[in-house]
């Protein structure tokens, strides 16, 4: 069940478009951001607010990158692979991140802390390597400032 | 030399607001055509000036706003899609006018919205862009606040709707149509063509999809006129162009070029040597075959009308024979690419050698 906040803020989305489905991606990213992710129980329950099929809306939110139909940790880390960053080092830093966490890639640590994941360009091209956790970005990244960032998430 | 859309960017990286824009000059434009220029004569001043999108494919602004179907009988609401996804890797020059400047970029849709008779805005953000999201925002805030957005701007009657959507991450969404589809909630896969945007669009109703560097050139163009902006580049199109170096350069960064620049004009220029690993990142991809050598154009004209149709202005079709070399299996590995350079990866392919028309094979020439 969404929770009368979620359906809330996804009502006021609906009048941003000219048709309901318009604000299906930001009605997954909406209650992305109050549960981490988007579990099938509430993707049904935003398909019946946009009137679309379940599957409808599974098909959306199965193709953009962003929202995440798996569980994921209470940080998501998303390190640019592209290829500014990946001159710059990108391998040496996910190493570091690697084995600093205790996984790998696609992985969530067993206390539900980070996700580590990889994205194509963050466009901090300039400041490479970077990555983003939730939704600062963190640039010029070095295995010490990854230390630091990584202490600073609760 | 003249850096019109970045000049008056504050290097403590905070946005202009509303006053320190107009103090720049900013919204004279606006005040100065809507209400009094009518939309049909400022698409031909648009049309003048030879403004060609800044997003790659080049084609001209002014033209393609010509194609919105005007009148009575038009379907409405019309849209304008502000194309500010940029996800091609390397590519970040939008950043810098959406976080440094979101006025100028508010002036440029306005205004493009009035020339086309548009009734609806939308900004579609790469989904990285926090800080521009937020800026926008503001901006918007601040431009309905003094009315320059919102229901009958400056009493000219023209009514703008501005709104800013944020992506949800995927490369794709950055070709037009791909862009609508997003926008309208769906996978953002391309559409076939025709019918063409400008006819049939979002939700089926006539959009325009320009550029954010392609926006924010038009306020200039119509306060400082036509001649002005040829002035900025000896190329026939005028204008100058945002262009991004990044890698292992000794001062990545953003630069403004004239667009008759070639990539060899910017060697050794703020420790952009092009003889090092070095992504100068044009939009169009093709451009980057051409850069080592430096004979490639800064930016061409752009698309060119051809008995074909709209075809790339003097490009070959094989695109880019060096990216394929990456994936060959006796192709240059990862650490020689880095001892190397991107642009040094590949040894010239061989080229096919036509074949004989008395046996039909390929012979190498002797």
């Amino acid at each position: 069940m969404l929770s009368a906040e979620e359906k809330h803020q996804i009502q006021e989305e609906l009048p941003h478009s000219a048709f309901k489905r318009g604000a299906s991606i930001e009605a997954l990213k909406i209650v992305q951001k109050h549960r981490g992710w988007v579990s099938d129980e509430a993707l049904k329950d935003v398909a019946e607010i946009l009137d679309m099929s379940p599957a409808e809306l599974e098909n959306v939110a199965s193709f953009y990158t962003l929202i995440f139909r798996r569980e994921v940790g209470k940080h998501v880390i998303l390190l640019c692979d592209s290829i500014s960053c990946w001159i710059m080092g990108y391998e040496s830093i996910l190493d570091h991140l690697k084995k600093k966490l205790g996984i790998g890639l696609g992985q969530t640590t067993p206390d539900k802390r980070f996700t580590l994941l990889t994205i194509p360009c963050l466009g901090a091209c300039d400041h490479a390597p970077a990555m983003m956790i939730d939704e600062t970005l963190h640039r010029d990244l070095t295995p010490e400032k990854i230390d630091r960032i990584l202490e600073a998430c609760e | 030399m003249q850096r019109p859309l970045t000049g008056h960017i504050r290097s403590d990286a905070h946005p202009l607001s509303l006053a320190e824009y107009e103090k720049t000059g900013g919204y004279d434009a606006l005040r100065k055509v809507v209400g009094k220029i009518t939309p049909k004569d400022v698409i031909q001043e648009v049309q003048n000036s030879g403004l060609r999108g800044r997003g790659g494919a080049g084609f001209p602004t002014g033209l393609k706003w010509t194609f919105v179907p005007q009148g009575e009988n038009a379907p409405r609401p019309k849209y304008l899609a502000i194309n500010g996804d940029e996800m091609e890797p390397g590519t970040f020059k939008d950043r810098l006018l959406l976080e440094g400047n979101p006025h100028l970029l508010l002036e440029g849709i306005i205004l493009a919205s009035y020339a086309a008779q548009l009734d609806v805005a939308y900004i579609f953000l790469r989904w990285a862009y926090k800080v521009a999201f937020q800026n926008l925002e503001q901006a918007i805030a601040e431009a309905e606040a003094k009315g320059y957005i919102g229901e009958n701007i400056l009493g000219s009657g023209f009514s703008l709707e501005v709104g800013v959507h944020s992506s949800a991450g995927r490369y794709m969404c950055g070709e037009e149509t791909g862009l609508l589809n997003s926008l309208e909630g769906r996978r953002a896969n391309p559409r076939a063509k025709p019918p063409f945007p400008p006819v049939v669009g979002l939700w089926g109703k006539p959009t325009i999809v320009n550029n954010v560097e392609t926006l924010c050139c038009v306020p200039g163009i119509l306060s400082n006129g036509v001649a002005w902006f040829k002035e900025l580049s000896k190329t026939t199109t005028g204008g100058t162009k945002i262009f991004g170096v990044s890698g292992k350069v000794k001062k990545p960064g953003l630069g403004t070029a004239p667009r008759h620049n070639r990539a060899r004009d910017h060697r050794g220029t703020r420790g952009w040597h092009a003889r090092r690993p070095a992504t100068p990142r044009l939009p169009a991809r093709r451009r980057l075959d051409r850069l080592p050598h430096g004979r490639a154009p800064g930016h061409r004209d752009g698309l060119r009308h051809r008995p074909e149709g709209w075809q790339p202005n003097g490009n070959r079709h094989d695109d880019s024979p060096r990216r394929q070399d990456l994936s060959r299996r006796d192709g240059p590995q990862p650490d020689e690419i880095l001892r190397t350079g991107i642009l040094w990866l590949v040894h010239p392919l061989p080229r096919r050698p036509p074949l004989d028309p008395q046996d039909g094979q390929r012979h190498r020439r002797r």
